[in-house]
């Protein structure tokens, strides 16, 4: 193991150009040593859950939908949550890459590829969740517009459709981008690896050879890519949120919807990048690479979201309040005191409470503290999506029918195969590409 | 002679009952549901219902009543004498009974049943000024140990004003004739024990699973030298038969019944035995032939063919008896005298007992499964009882004091004993339950706890300082209104769908639809719903399930929320629910504009030229958006692949889709009716006449309180109701144009008491 000099950022950009740019490529790279044990050890924690949840599907599949602890008139639950959660993740992996590379951001070239990656990691888990919740998942081609024999035509009135628009163009948008981006540091790769890896990297770089031609046309179409799919950063969690605000029930047919999600969506998708990417940095060594000043430009970016989501509470309450709709009104006065009190102050706690400590500096610059932060923002995110969803079916017109949900075994643990499902992608990611983009980086010495 | 008049409460104007439950379980609901329908209909008409519980039939009456348990006497006896001595009364009674009556003043009587002086007065001024009075006593008021008492008094105060022979009829009395009590059967067991009988024959009974005294019955059983038992299934009886001779069920076998005695019914097969099993009258057809040494030569149904031929005259009145399933036979006159030495010496023997105090509990029948012989039917315990809501398990409802003195609230265990045996019930808290008092459904206790008048032969159903205590523990039942959680209960809500949309209304203006109108050519149906005339009976519940082919799925998918019933009543309890208490029945509304049609991203579910929101079940994929976005919340989603046990599946609708697994389903106002009508129309190339096509639900309503038809048609009932003024429909400002209209419940303003 080599010995590493106790060099900050500062000290690093003291280096001449050259010297910073092989020394860049060389702490960067760290990463894609061979695994040590503890990898292994938590890959092997991530596939068991993974089998965990696959197993899970496979029985509710078999046995019914009843697996599930949804009810009358809870129709959507922990899945549902799941997905919107994964939805949401998925953002910040855009935002930071095409939205603060539009903006020039500096602090964004030492997130942006594991935000990336995450991107697509977490849209491939959220694109699950619509295929588990179905109640006949063998014929979920439906739900595309084909033609058949039948004349049979998706609703295209159906938020669900929109949906699956929305989710799929994300997909695509964000896989070019993150394959665009990588191609550059793929020819990197195809220099340093011997055998086989170096004949897919080869592939892969697409015969890259860093002229100045192709930096142009990268530069441009890198440009492009960013300003295609800003759109999508605000569309898609929109449309996500469509699938509620479009519905009649009180707590879910707001206005205010599309923007909180978007603003939720980067709360959610900045806390997973803190939570992915402090420890990363602590076992590739990367210390010299993402300083403590880059966190803290992340964190504000945090705190700013979390502004907006307390915001969001604030008028979502507001508004009920004021609307003087006797079922908007009992909406929100059950989610404060009724049956899910406890999920709903824990968010507010985790979403618009603890993040507001980030005003102090210290606090701010401190990773543990951010690391710790980052969870409870997780867990207040995929409550947020739990009472939005659940509270608001529990509780809405005919008091015959409020109903009581609790996620059952079959949900927990499908909810658990996802983070392994997410997880996995990311250790495998690691441990193949580069989770810092070299040629970004390098950039900065001149 | 022993028998049951019939009540011709149709005719009545006031009508006060004394704890009869003639709405569930008293001699014929379903003839009484009618007749208060009928008698509604006709305009003025007020009943008051007196009794020391609360049940649906005390609900749905105009003004309810809570007396002390066994204080009827004193309120009758009251009204004998307040008629009688202010010249009220049609035929006066000769003065040695009236010597024998208590002479029970105003105070008196309010002191004893806890009656206001004024609310006396006001049964004694209806009862004098209606022109057809009509006063039952039946249920928890005969089954005390002043039952005998008020029974006696009863007979009297309807004598008196002259009821017997005119609205009281003998000669057409219910078919109750040959019905013994449970005196008789402990005198059969007597006579058991004595070796007198030596063969019993049991033919659809239960004694020792039913008797107060089963078990001594059981053992007397045993000293018979042969007992033959003959049931369709097994149970505690056909346990200790020697012999036990499996039944033909009535849908397979032929028979005739005289529900009243000028009434003869046919009992038809409408398939072969499926199994080896024989009818009743088969086996003793048999059994006679082969005791004289003869072979069996004719069967029930021959001899059934020949006796109507008898009863009726000819052939022809066979062949229109078979048509329409039932005969009219000529009523027998009956003259009726008071016997009015004997009627004395009745009164004089009576004991009156002092009305109880304490804690009092009441084991009463229960609408769904009476003393607990329907249990066995899957369908029953599916089907939420109407007052609680409540489908599987047992429970105890107890008053809101009682619960709040003992701590416990809705599923809180707590012990009791009736008759030195130990119950551990889960607790109901039921709206109109007054002081300490509690209410089991027979059905959830073994009969054998409960004792015997011996002066009636009556089921003594009340039972005397009942100590409730709080065990801890909570026990999960199904409780359908509302949240299965404990939690806030808040009672934010008001009273009825009126109120709700009328609260909806003052704040939200129906905004135009952006979606094309619908267009509908010939038929828009619809629905009107009178819940003035609706009793919570719930047959229409039953009907539809078995209509509709819906899944029964049993007590562990109901504890999770998942019953999968279309249509629903939902009882609504005001502030005050001795006054104010509603039923709603809640089904698809089919909205005009249906907000579960616009989510379903496969068009599943969608709209056609008849208004009707339909869905193409095989087309679904199970998103569930629809079920979430209606706000009746009245779509049912298959959680599992539904499942019929062998041979139920004959059960099953062949005009009605079998879901599937992960499939929505809900009401469609039972579409293949209308298409088989359709069919009939478009033969004789006419349009569907009103009245033709009937759902199952407004099919089976007893109290005809469901109307449906096309609402284009001017003429049609249903347009005429629907414009009604009493008509509102549910969630109306919402602005997705119900289908269904719903009629209020009249308001009465002078009950006041």
């Amino acid at each position: 193991m080599k010995k590493h000099d106790s060099a900050t950022s500062a000290s690093l950009h003291e280096l001449p150009p050259k010297a910073f740019r092989e020394r860049v490529e060389v702490e960067i790279l760290e990463s894609m040593r061979k695994p040590r044990p503890i990898y292994y050890i938590g890959l092997a924690i991530t596939v068991t859950m993974l089998i965990i949840g696959a197993v899970a599907w496979a029985i509710q599949i078999r046995r019914g939908m009843g697996m599930a602890g949804i009810n009358n008139p809870v129709g959507w639950g922990a899945y549902i949550t799941d997905f919107v959660f994964w939805v949401g993740i998925a953002h910040s992996g855009t935002l930071i890459s095409a939205i603060l590379y539009l903006f020039r951001s500096r602090f964004r070239s030492r997130f942006n590829r594991s935000a990336e990656a995450m991107t697509v990691f977490a849209v491939l888990t959220a694109g699950l969740f619509p295929l588990i919740h179905l109640g006949r998942v063998w014929f979920f081609y439906w739900l595309f517009p084909y033609p058949t024999q039948r004349y049979l035509w998706v609703n295209f009135r159906s938020p669900l459709v929109w949906d699956v628009f929305a989710v799929s163009t994300y997909l695509t948008v964000s896989v070019i981008f993150f394959y665009v981006g990588l191609i550059p540091d793929l020819a990197i790769m195809r220099r340093i690896k011997k055998g086989i890896p170096q004949k897919l990297y080869s592939i892969f770089s697409l015969g890259w050879t860093g002229s100045f031609r192709e930096w142009k046309h990268y530069n441009q179409i890198y440009k492009y890519l960013a300003a295609l799919a800003t759109p999508l950063v605000l569309s898609v969690h929109s449309v996500v949120s469509w699938d509620f605000a479009m519905g009649i029930i009180p707590g879910w047919h707001t206005t205010i919807f599309a923007p909180y999600f978007v603003a939720g969506a980067i709360f959610s998708g900045m806390a997973m990048v803190f939570t992915l990417t402090i420890p990363m940095r602590k076992m590739f060594r990367w210390e010299n690479v993402i300083t403590v000043d880059h966190y803290e430009k992340a964190a504000k970016l945090l705190l700013f979201t979390a502004m907006i989501v307390t915001y969001a509470y604030v008028v979502e309450f507001g508004l009920a309040m004021y609307s003087h709709n006797v079922f908007e009104k009992e909406q929100f006065i059950f989610r404060a005191i009724g049956d899910y009190k406890f999920t709903y102050w824990l968010m507010i706690f985790c979403n618009a409470v603890l993040p507001w400590t980030l005003f102090i500096k210290k606090l701010r610059r401190n990773l543990w503290y951010l690391w710790v932060l980052s969870f409870f923002v997780n867990i207040g995110m995929w409550l947020e999506r739990f009472n939005i969803v659940v509270i608001s079916l529990a509780h809405d017109f005919d008091p015959y029918a409020f109903g009581h949900y609790v996620p059952s075994a079959t949900e927990i643990a499908i909810t658990v195969g996802s983070f392994g499902w997410f997880l996995t992608w990311f250790l495998l990611f690691v441990k193949t590409l580069p989770a810092i983009a070299i040629t970004e980086v390098k950039e900065e010495a001149e | 002679m022993d028998d049951i008049p019939q009540y011709d409460v149709e005719a009545a104007d006031v009508l006060i009952t004394f704890g009869a439950d003639i709405l569930e379980t008293f001699v014929s609901p379903v003839n009484f549901i009618k007749q208060i329908t009928h008698a509604k209909e006709k305009g003025h008409f007020r009943w008051y219902h007196l009794e020391p519980h609360a049940s649906l039939t005390g609900f749905k009456a105009n003004k309810r009543f809570t007396i002390k348990t066994g204080s009827e006497p004193y309120v009758l006896s009251f009204l004998i004498h307040h008629l009688t001595a202010n010249n009220l009364v049609r035929n006066r009674l000769p003065q040695n009974i009236l010597d024998q009556i208590p002479d029970v003043s105003a105070n008196q009587a309010a002191e004893k049943s806890g009656l206001s002086v004024k609310a006396l007065n006001k049964l004694a001024t209806a009862l004098s000024g209606a022109k057809r009075p009509m006063v039952i006593s039946g249920g928890v008021s005969l089954g005390n140990a002043n039952g005998l008492l008020t029974a006696s008094l009863t007979a009297l105060l309807q004598w008196t004003l002259g009821l017997i022979g005119e609205s009281i009829r003998f000669d057409a009395s219910e078919g109750f004739d040959g019905v013994g009590s449970e005196n008789d059967m402990a005198e059969l067991r007597n006579q058991l024990n004595n070796g007198v009988v030596g063969v019993v024959f049991l033919a659809r009974t239960n004694p020792v699973g039913q008797l107060t005294d089963g078990e001594l019955f059981g053992k007397a059983l045993g000293k018979a030298d042969l007992v033959v038992a003959i049931s369709d299934l097994p149970n505690e009886t056909t346990a200790v038969a020697d012999i036990v001779l499996p039944l033909s069920h009535a849908l397979e076998s032929w028979g005739d019944a005289q529900p009243r005695k000028n009434i003869l019914n046919v009992i038809q097969p409408t398939l072969e035995p499926l199994y080896d099993t024989r009818s009743e009258g088969d086996i003793l057809l048999t059994l006679i032939a082969l005791m004289r040494g003869q072979q069996p030569n004719l069967t029930y149904q021959e001899w059934l063919f020949a006796r109507w031929k008898e009863l009726l005259g000819s052939d022809a009145a066979v062949d229109e008896f078979l048509k329409k399933g039932y005969a009219l036979l000529p009523a027998q006159r009956e003259t009726l005298r008071l016997n009015a030495a004997a009627a004395a010496s009745l009164l004089k023997k009576a004991s009156l007992n002092a009305p109880a105090g304490g804690s009092v509990l009441f084991a009463v029948p229960s609408l769904r499964m009476y003393d607990g012989r329907s249990k066995q039917l899957p369908l029953t315990p599916e089907l939420p009882d109407p007052l609680t809501t409540i489908t599987y398990g047992s429970w105890i409802s107890v008053s809101d004091e009682w619960a709040q003195e003992l701590g416990v609230k809705d599923k809180d265990e707590v012990s009791f004993s009736i008759n030195n045996q130990q119950f551990k019930f889960p607790v109901k808290v039921q709206p109109g339950l007054n002081g300490h008092v509690a209410t089991v459904h027979m059905d959830q206790i073994p009969a054998n706890v409960l004792s015997r008048d011996a002066a009636t032969g009556e089921v003594l159903a009340v039972i005397n300082n009942v100590k409730l205590e709080k065990t801890g523990a909570q026990v999960k039942i199904p409780i359908l209104a509302g949240s299965m959680e404990e939690g806030e209960k808040r009672e934010i809500f008001p009273e009825t769908y009126e109120d709700l949309e009328k609260e909806l209304s003052h704040h939200n203006e129906v905004r135009a639809t952006l979606y094309p109108e619908h267009h509908h050519p010939e038929y828009r149906w619809g629905m009107v719903i009178d819940l003035e005339k609706c009793v919570g009976c719930s047959a229409c519940v039953a009907a539809c399930y078995i209509e509709n082919n819906v899944p029964m799925v049993g007590e562990e998918e109901h504890l999770k929320g998942r019953e999968m019933s279309w249509i629903r009543i939902e009882p609504f309890y005001g502030e005050n629910p001795d006054k104010e208490m509603h039923f709603t029945v809640m089904l698809c509304q089919q909205c005009e504009n249906a907000p579960c049609e616009s989510v379903c991203p496969v068009f599943a579910t969608m709209h056609n030229d008849e208004g009707l929101n339909v869905m193409v079940y095989n087309r679904c994929v199970g998103t569930r958006y629809c079920h979430n976005n209606c706000p009746y919340k009245v779509r049912r989603f298959n959680w599992f692949p539904p499942q019929w046990p062998e041979t139920m599946e004959r059960m099953l609708n062949p005009d009605v889709y079998v879901r599937n697994g992960g499939v929505m389903e809900k009401c469609t106002f039972c579409y293949h009716r209308i298409r088989a009508a359709r069919d009939v129309a478009k033969d004789e190339k006419r349009k569907i006449r009103d009245g033709e096509v009937v759902p199952a639900c407004a099919q089976t309503c007893p109290a005809e309180a469901i109307t449906f038809g096309n609402l284009l048609d001017e003429q049609a009932r249903v347009t005429q109701l629907a414009h009604s003024d009493r008509s509102f429909r549910a969630l109306e400002s919402m602005g997705v144009e119900p289908g269904v209209y719903y009629l209020r419940k009249e308001e009465i303003k002078d009950e006041e008491a």
